[in-house]
């Protein structure tokens, strides 16, 4: 009987670990690694290329043209909010120099296809927070300048022991809206897009990756248990929404979102269910001109 | 087989690996519909064929696509009335004669790819010649590339350069009464060629409308040499410089330069 052949493997010994880079493209001489864990199939960071097809019959009746070009990185990634990665992921889509977005260096180990994605920038970040589950997501949409082979990676060069073992959860959090508590939540979602546009291609790889105008909404589904999210809709006025996380071991991390728009509220009410209510919001800024901040405090 | 061809007593030139031609009918007329009588239609004759061709041919590299696209063009453009020739994937044929070319527009696409767009004018009642033999396309031109390295007087234009070519000129038919056809006439006028690069202009240390502005000036006024992909394209003139950006795209920008012949 014949099994599998080649370096068939299983996801957990699939490896992740980025680092900042100093010019986009470039690994640093002197990379300052950081191992991210893997939510279950949580890393799709890959090679894509555009396709070129003539739109006319060229070539007569089976298609004969495909030019491959740009070559591009492109994928996603699923972690959890560990108190000593939380600052650095939630960095890569919020925070900005000189309206630019810092970007990564990433290696991912796999037996099979070691690879490293250089010029990563983080295109989307969501933070998904399930009262059902009480845990909470971080996924990131990522885009690169190229994607090639790094054979000289081993398992060993990924190190898990500087991350605490419990990441942060929904089921110690508390959500706050207008600095009154919020009970009942059953799922909030926090959606950062940064509007990536990318530049032209040059020379088979794309010239640069720019940031665009960042757009933040949030959903909030909760028990429909009160008439403050229909009032502010009617109102047209901006809510305030926060949430504070605490960990186990005492470290804090806090969100807030000081001037959020409510553009409609969609109510549920199935007839063997509590009748739910789901708000969807828009990020403005507030007058110190922030639409988004976090506070993390790591306890020695 | 598939392809296509002009001829104007010259020399046959190529026009393609994938070669169609959709004609346009149209015939003059004057329609009087006077107050409370009938309406009444008067044809004027002659009849003209408006032929739109698309011929396309894969190529080796950028700046071979874009020399065959202006040899085309720029053949074109100095030719006389003549037949153009264009066969289907079924290997059926279709020749137009005394057709000119008043208008092409080509660009690479995918890199390599040429992808021309024509525009002929032609009597509508000539007899269809015969068709001829097909050319061979040319070789690859030496010294071609995909480096999309594209500059005007040694200025450079940006970077990740793409550049599309376009010919005018005017050749018109005499039409003739009370039959369906009609006489390519001169004078017909001298043809421009329009070269039109798309380039992103990346400039981290001053405002993009500065170094747009910093870009023409420096190409100057007089006619330069514009390069780019291992091939030149002489004495054309920097007519626009225009930006083209949208908001995912805010650093592109179109320059214009044109060519007599």
């Amino acid at each position: 009987m014949s099994g599998p052949t080649g370096d068939w493997h299983t996801p957990a010994r699939r490896h992740l670990r980025f680092c900042p880079e100093d010019e986009w493209g470039q690994c640093p001489d002197e990379p300052d690694w950081q191992t991210v864990p893997i939510v279950g199939d949580g890393l799709r960071l890959g090679a894509t290329r555009r396709c070129f097809r003539p739109d006319t019959q060229y070539g007569g009746g089976r298609r004969s043209v495909h030019l491959l070009s740009v070559l591009e990185a492109a994928g996603s990634l699923v972690t959890r909010p560990w108190p000593q990665l939380a600052a650095l992921l939630l960095d890569m889509a919020l925070c900005r120099t000189s309206g630019e977005l810092a970007s990564y260096c990433m290696d991912l180990y796999t037996p099979s296809a070691s690879r490293r994605a250089l010029g990563a920038v983080a295109e989307r970040l969501e933070l998904t927070a399930s009262g059902r589950t009480g845990d909470m997501l971080l996924s990131l949409s990522l885009r690169g300048r190229s994607v090639e082979a790094n054979d000289t990676l081993a398992e060993a060069d990924f190190d898990y022991s500087a991350i605490d073992p419990v990441p942060f959860r929904f089921a110690r959090a508390v959500v706050q809206l207008q600095g009154q508590v919020v009970t009942g939540v059953e799922q909030l979602s926090i959606r950062v897009e940064n509007g990536l546009a990318a530049g032209p291609s040059c020379t088979g790889l794309i010239a640069y990756l720019a940031a665009g105008q960042r757009s933040i909404s949030v959903e909030l589904r909760k028990l429909a248990d009160d008439a403050a999210l229909h009032e502010a809709l009617r109102e047209g006025g901006t809510l305030s929404l926060s949430m504070t996380a605490s960990h186990p071991l005492g470290h804090v991390l806090s969100l807030a979102l000081p001037a959020l728009h409510p553009t409609s509220v969609d109510e549920e009410a199935e007839p063997d269910e509590l009748a739910r209510a789901g708000v969807n919001l828009e990020a403005g800024i507030d007058e110190a001109g922030d639409d988004i901040t976090y506070e993390l405090t790591l306890e020695e | 087989m598939a392809g296509g061809y002009f001829d104007d007593g010259t020399g046959a030139f190529e026009l393609g690996a994938h070669v169609f031609a959709t004609p346009t009918m149209a015939r003059r007329s004057v329609e009087i519909a006077p107050a409370g009588r009938a309406a009444r239609v008067l044809d004027l004759g002659g009849g003209v064929l408006r032929v739109c061709v698309t011929a396309q041919r894969l190529r080796d590299n950028m700046g071979d696509a874009e020399r065959w696209i202006y040899d085309r063009v720029h053949a074109l453009a100095e030719s006389a009335p003549g037949s153009l020739a264009c066969e289907d994937n079924q290997g059926r044929r279709a020749v137009f004669a005394q057709s000119v070319c008043v208008w092409a527009v080509g660009r690479v696409r995918g890199f390599r790819f040429c992808d021309l767009h024509l525009e002929f004018l032609g009597p509508e009642s000539e007899p269809e010649p015969e068709w001829g033999a097909l050319p061979e396309p040319p070789e690859v031109y030496a010294d071609t590339t995909t480096a999309q390295d594209y500059a005007a007087g040694g200025v450079t234009l940006g970077v990740g350069g793409e550049m599309r070519i376009e010919m005018t000129r005017s050749y018109p038919l005499r039409e003739i009464p009370r039959a369906r056809g009609a006489r390519t006439r001169g004078p017909c006028s001298g043809a421009l060629l329009r070269f039109v690069v798309t380039a992103d202009l990346l400039d981290r240390e001053q405002n993009l409308a500065s170094a747009l502005a910093e870009l023409g000036r420096s190409i100057g006024p007089g006619p330069v040499d514009l390069t780019g992909n291992g091939s030149a394209f002489p004495g054309v003139l920097l007519r626009s410089l225009q930006p083209a950006h949208t908001d995912w795209s805010h650093t592109r920008f179109d320059a214009e330069f044109i060519q007599e012949l």
